[in-house]
């Protein structure tokens, strides 16, 4: 209970001392969270901003676990490809969405690249690692019993790797959210990111945090959603 | 020699396409055309302006992020009462992503330096701030108690057992936040700025120099490295003396 007490008095202290156009006042969020979901008018910008975002994880996910799988067991491919790569890594994605508008134009179809791009790069590295640190014992232990490439990959070096690609995976999934917010507030229309800055242009500031607040869940809920998942698949490993 | 293939390949590539009848410069200009915006941006002075103010920028929150974070981690992550008042609160703020701050900071700061060092900083707190708890909660309790008999003093015990004992955990946090800062830092310049990086590369898209924008997003690429190679190196000469014990 005293865990709270702080939080609390904090709360308090926010809700009669401060100026709510610039602070957020739990009472200024509550009825800001209120006028959102009566009219409705979130869910829109709420399902856009959640399917880029799952749009580009998922490109970068496919894209980035293949690569990072391949690039791990063949220590030839890393020689060639890795210093590319870590330039191209280098560069935040949204960066790059001046460029994705110029070739794509407005909106989800310039949005998705630039998502995918910057959450390429956390799991393509993890997943490499996992690759790289398989124990050789167990390539060794596949190929005595005549297991052709395919089914190597299939059998022994992707569940080796599943870890390292969820620890990838949580940390791509953050990326996706933050550029796709990002890219938003830069150049959108629509999402959740071109809410925050509209509702600031247009000085609803209750609605500003109510819709910051959302993004926050949006990116706990994701987290959480995939550790559920990492725990379900990885569930073999500590038999209960 | 290696090394270079792939790049070496991309570029001749890029060339044939931009040269192509596919290829349109106002889309995809050619390698001449970016290194002539490169070579036009050093020159006129420009470059050195943007890249000076996006430095501020980053160097300036960084460095508040890392004077206040590490001491208050340090203290939270040796005290568990603190920790149990404070963390629930921490919890909750830093779960706000820092990206969603950008227009509310130009509301609080203005849009000059201070709200993006504000940014930059608030991005680079968290993860210092949480890596350096961890790395003091893993301080062996064998070193904590051999510090008491030794009846070392608060301060003593921070700088000689606690810190050293922290830092790889705290690098670990600068170099994270490193990455997350740069991508705040390039979101608020681009939103509203009249320089920086990120400016720069949004500013040469709306007036169609696409090979100056190339030019833009490359120098952004050379920054990112050069920060990762930084931070790589701060921690092999930080942490030397690990692998020599």
């Amino acid at each position: 209970m005293t865990r709270f007490a702080l939080p609390v008095a904090l709360l308090i202290l926010l809700e009669i001392s401060v100026d709510a156009r610039f602070i957020p006042t739990p009472s200024v969020v509550a009825t800001g969270a209120y006028e959102l979901i009566r009219s409705g008018e979130l869910w829109r910008h709420l399902a856009l901003t959640l399917s880029r975002t799952l749009a580009g994880f998922a490109i970068a996910s496919l894209v980035g676990i293949a690569a990072g799988l391949s690039l791990g067991y063949y220590r030839a491919a890393r020689l060639y490809c890795m210093p590319t790569i870590e330039v191209f890594r280098a560069i935040p994605g949204v960066a790059l969405l001046p460029l994705a508008v110029l070739w794509f134009g407005l909106g989800s179809s310039s949005q998705i690249p630039v998502i995918a791009f910057a959450a390429t790069f956390p799991v393509l590295l993890n997943a490499m690692r996992g690759a790289e640190e398989l124990p050789s014992i167990l390539v060794r232990a596949g190929q005595v019993m005549e297991l052709d490439s395919m089914s190597l990959f299939r059998h022994v070096l992707v569940p080796a790797s599943v870890p390292f690609i969820f620890t990838g995976l949580r940390l791509s999934i953050v990326y996706a959210l933050t550029s796709g917010v990002g890219a938003e507030i830069i150049a959108g229309t629509d999402g959740l990111g071109f809410l925050i800055l509209d509702y600031q242009r247009t000085l609803v500031p209750e609605k500003m945090f109510a819709t910051m607040i959302l993004v926050a869940i949006l990116g706990l809920g994701l987290s959480t959603v995939l550790r559920a998942a990492e725990g379900r698949l990885l569930s073999y490993r500590h038999p209960s | 020699m290696k090394r270079l293939l792939l790049p070496i390949g991309l570029a001749i590539l890029w060339e044939i396409l931009a040269r192509s009848p596919l290829g349109d410069p106002l889309y995809s200009p050619s390698l001449l055309q970016i290194g002539t915006a490169l070579v036009a941006l050093v020159t006129s002075g420009e470059l050195v302006t943007h890249l000076g103010a996006s430095a501020v920028r980053l160097l300036g929150g960084f460095t508040i992020a890392l004077v206040t974070a590490v001491p208050i981690g340090l203290v939270l992550g040796s005290s568990s009462p603190m920790k149990r008042h404070l963390m629930p609160m921490l919890d909750l703020m830093r779960s706000f992503p820092s990206i969603t701050l950008v227009p509310i900071a130009i509301v609080w700061f203005g849009i000059g330096d201070l709200a993006k060092g504000f940014l930059v900083a608030y991005a680079c707190f968290w993860p210092m701030l949480l890596n350096t708890m961890t790395g003091v909660e893993e301080t062996s309790p064998v070193l904590l108690r051999a510090a008491r008999v030794m009846e070392v003093g608060d301060l003593a015990l921070f700088r000689k057992i606690l810190l050293p004992s922290a830092l790889p955990s705290i690098l670990t946090g600068v170099r994270i936040s490193l990455a997350v800062s740069v991508i705040v830092l390039i979101v608020s310049e681009m939103v509203a700025a009249t320089s920086g990086i990120g400016f720069l590369i949004l500013d040469a898209e709306r007036n169609y120099l696409t090979g100056k924008m190339f030019a833009g997003v490359l120098i952004m690429g050379v920054i990112g490295a050069s920060l990762n190679a930084l931070a790589q190196w701060t921690e092999r000469y930080l942490l030397d003396y690990r692998a020599a014990a």
